[in-house]
């Protein structure tokens, strides 16, 4: 009983406390965080099957072969968003001075504490493992053999493996994180504090730049049965989907095809057992990937819950050392004025601390990695060897990204950081709100739209060539200061201090932004494409971008933000948070 | 020094303040000037903390008008800002910031030079015991840490008018001695100071004049002395007995021990 109490306390906690505001509506922010996971396996599963429902001769070998491809991705993308969310819950993986705090005076024995916190941890990892997994695991069998001449118990088995995988690839991932963070807990102590958050950081970037390599590397370079593709992790669990599954699909009898047809489907149907055969060994990689780091996470967390972790009352920080390099540099040329320093700082605070903009901005960027999948996938099997043939999706991935994110950035800069406590930052607020916005526009820049466009450059320079990846960055950077510079010059309100919190009205806005947005994006693929041609046309295109960041240059010193509007009036289609 | 002659700094002018129709601040009229620590005393929910936000401008009165230096606060309250210092009653800072980072955002919201505001933060970490623990995350301070961070935040501007809502609440003894001692200095060195607290005791050593509100209206307001010799107390305790109690603690005291013993 004490057990469950606990077990239910901490996952509570975990979302009240570690990913959602204890401000906000919890019912709506954990409907937000589900919503956005099921539709990104929805949205990825009927995108990525649809093929098959439209093959016009479709084959037991060809969709074999496709579907490998197909599994690699589900694999993989239930492999970092795994991660991710165990990177993102970071803090919240282990026991912290807090629960000993609330639990420590009790008469509860720590190990029920521990186990208690242990099982909090699984069964939130497997909820989100079950979220990511499931519709794809239902949607891509049915939709792959609904034209194939099929059993039903083959259809189940089929739909039971891919959740098996894909559940086992997922929870091998977060493992991995878990294993990582308290191996290094172990190791370090208390050292370990001071590494955490850049950790995390270096984590992020490294598993979304991987993510975003990955379908490059899959279909130029790593043939699934050379050495390189080995050493994939996502590959080890696709053999062990094969070695499951096996000829279930591939094993279904043929039907009578045109000669060009069945030419093809010989040659696939042999590529995909030369491949098959090459990959099923790594079935025992797959089960170690998933035995080892949930055996090592699970010892190393129970080695470094010996002792409830002590309050940080009078615990020693880091030694000051007065401004880092890069502050102190910003602080002397971009952000000379305070109020401008003040909203550069906090939005960058707000965006990587504050919890429940971290989930904003963390549902944004796995939609906008599934989206930048899609494109780059597509791009790098539509390669051309000059710009004009290039096809426009492959200049459309930075823009979509960017469009994701920075909505993101919009919705999070309307969130109240902590509604009582913006209270002292309205009584030091006696600054010019120009200056603060301009703070903000270039924190969004430098938390958003610069990181974003960095980790493209990669996978671009390998589609696109030098020269053309780093105008198309250059493209990138002035798209993404023109968007921000936009979104935040008719605000009526203060970023991340007023005391509403916009109220979702996807309903009716949504389809509207989403077809506007598409063909937005479109259009300015095709723009860059004729304008990246000369010179010329590139300095007009970009001379275009740089005068939207103009207007906000010629706002009045307080603009639309009357004290205390900016703090308390609410908008129109707001919700009030803060009724103390 | 406390000039009973100097224009006063703050004026509270018939403040009322309705929740949903129930009055909670009734007719509040009270001057603080400058050199002067005014005591604001009050049992639980006798509208001490609206009061203090009320004359801060968070709340806005349902009639009435806070008067700073002889102008009505609302008719620029960025300038009666600036010579704000405000402490809370409840411990209100961003959870994700550092102290350093909390106090650095606010001086920097105060529009206060770099180079003095970071030396100010330094000298005052270190003097309130926090040198150790600036870094870390506010969400792992205690009560009393967070508590100096908000009295840091308050003085950091060198404001003229400091509000205190019970700001000794969570402070360890030493901090606390520190901070009466803090609060006479600056008077004395023509500050003017709002004191709120439950702590008579406190309250009776530290001001110059005490207000004592009961269920939001004012029921004395003189001199600690003179109320001890109005109403022939020996202490302001039994001063705050007599005008506020309605039930005889210690009664209260053994019904609850009977409760707790099972004896009721």
């Amino acid at each position: 009983m004490r057990d469950r109490l606990l077990t239910q306390h901490f996952l509570q906690r975990f979302l009240e406390n570690d990913l959602l505001s204890p401000e906000a509506d919890r019912h709506d922010a954990i409907a937000m965080v589900c919503g956005g996971l099921l539709t990104l396996g929805l949205f990825l599963s009927v995108l990525i099957s649809m093929k098959f429902v439209f093959m016009p001769f479709q084959s037991p070998g060809r969709t074999a072969l496709l579907a490998l491809g197909d599994r690699l991705t589900f694999v993989s993308i239930a492999m970092v968003v795994m991660a991710l969310v165990a990177v993102v819950a970071w803090d919240a993986l282990s026991l912290d001075p807090r629960d000993t705090a609330m639990f420590g005076p009790l008469p509860i024995a720590s190990a029920v504490i521990v186990r208690a916190k242990l099982r909090a941890v699984g069964i939130m990892a497997g909820g989100f493992a079950l979220a990511i997994s499931s519709l794809s695991s239902l949607f891509h069998p049915l939709l792959m053999v609904a034209k194939l001449p099929i059993g039903l118990m083959t259809v189940l088995a089929l739909v039971v493996i891919h959740l098996t995988v894909t559940l086992a690839a997922g929870l091998s991932a977060f493992a991995a994180v878990v294993m990582l963070r308290e191996v290094l807990r172990a190791l370090l102590g208390a050292g370990f504090n001071r590494v955490s958050a850049s950790l995390q950081a270096v984590l992020i970037v490294a598993l979304v730049t991987s993510f975003l390599l990955l379908p490059a590397m899959l279909n130029r370079a790593a043939r699934p049965e050379s050495g390189q593709a080995m050493l994939l992790p996502p590959v080890w669990f696709v053999g062990l989907h094969e070695a499951l599954a096996g000829e279930l699909v591939a094993g279904l009898p043929g039907r009578a095809l045109p000669e060009r047809i069945a030419r093809q489907e010989d040659r696939a149907a042999s590529r995909y057992r030369e491949i098959s055969t090459a990959i099923r060994p790594l079935k025992w990689r797959a089960v170690g990937a998933l035995t080892w780091p949930l055996l090592i996470a699970t010892g190393a967390f129970l080695w470094n819950s010996r002792r409830l972790p002590l309050p940080l009352v009078g615990h020693r920080g880091g030694r000051y050392r007065g401004l880092g390099f890069f502050p102190r540099v910003l602080t002397l040329t971009v952000l000379r004025s305070p109020p401008t320093q003040a909203g550069f700082f906090f939005t960058l605070q707000c965006l990587f601390r504050s919890g429940p903009h971290r989930v904003v901005m963390a549902g944004c960027t796995a939609v906008s990695i599934a989206l930048a999948t899609v494109f780059l996938a597509a791009a790098s099997r539509s390669l051309a060897a000059d710009l004009q043939s290039l096809p426009p999706h492959a200049l459309s991935t930075q823009t979509v990204v960017l469009s994701v994110l920075l909505a993101g950035f919009r919705h999070v800069t309307r969130l109240p950081a902590d509604t009582r406590a913006n209270r002292l930052f309205r009584l030091a607020w006696i600054a010019d709100s120009r200056l603060f916005l301009a703070g903000v526009r270039r924190g969004g820049f430098a938390g958003v739209v610069l990181p974003a466009v960095l980790l493209l450059v990669p996978p671009h320079l390998y589609l696109l060539g030098t020269r053309l990846a780093v105008m198309h960055a250059v493209s990138g950077l002035l798209l993404g200061a023109a968007l921000i510079s936009l979104i935040t010059l008719r605000t009526s309100q203060l970023p991340f201090v007023a005391s509403y919190a916009p109220a979702p009205d996807l309903n009716t806005v949504g389809p509207v932004v989403l077809v506007g947005g598409l063909i937005a994006v479109s259009l300015l693929a095709r723009i860059e494409r004729f304008a990246l041609q000369d010179v010329e046309s590139t300095a007009v295109f970009w001379g275009v971008l740089a005068m939207t960041l103009l207007p906000p240059a010629f706002q009045g010193r307080n603009m639309a933000l009357d004290l205390p509007s900016a703090f308390d009036v609410p908008a129109s289609g707001t919700t009030r948070l803060d009724l103390g | 020094m406390v000039s009973s002659i100097s224009p006063p700094l703050l004026e509270a002018r018939n403040l009322v303040k309705r929740f949903h129709g129930i009055t909670v601040v009734d007719n509040v009229s009270f001057v603080v000037r400058p050199g002067e620590v005014v005591g604001y005393l009050g049992p639980n929910g006798s509208g001490k903390t609206t009061t203090g936000r009320m004359l801060t401008g968070l709340v806005e009165p349902s009639s009435g008008s806070v008067v700073f230096d002889g102008r009505n606060v609302s008719d620029d309250p960025i300038a009666y800002r600036r010579r704000l210092g405000y402490v809370p009653e409840e411990p209100t800072l961003y959870p994700f910031l550092s102290a350093r980072e909390q106090l650095r955002l606010l001086g920097r919201l105060r529009e206060l030079p770099s180079a003095a505001m970071e030396r100010k933060i330094t000298a005052l970490l270190e003097l309130f015991g926090m040198a150790d623990a600036a870094e870390q995350s506010i969400s792992a301070y205690s009560k009393g840490m967070r508590q100096k961070v908000l009295i840091i935040a308050a003085l950091l501007h060198d404001p003229d008018l400091l509000i205190f809502d019970e700001p000794d609440s969570g402070l360890d003894v030493t901090t606390s001695l520190v901070l009466r001692h803090l609060v006479h200095t600056l008077a004395a060195r023509g500050k003017a100071v709002l004191y709120s607290s439950h702590v008579i005791e406190v309250v009776e050593k530290l001001c110059t004049r005490v207000i004592v509100l009961h269920r939001g209206r004012i029921v004395a307001q003189d001199t600690v002395q003179q109320l001890r010799f109005l109403m022939s107390h020996e202490s302001l305790e039994d001063v705050f007995a007599e005008l506020v109690l309605e039930t005889n603690p210690e009664q209260t005291a053994r019904d609850i021990a009977d409760v707790v013993g099972g004896h009721a």
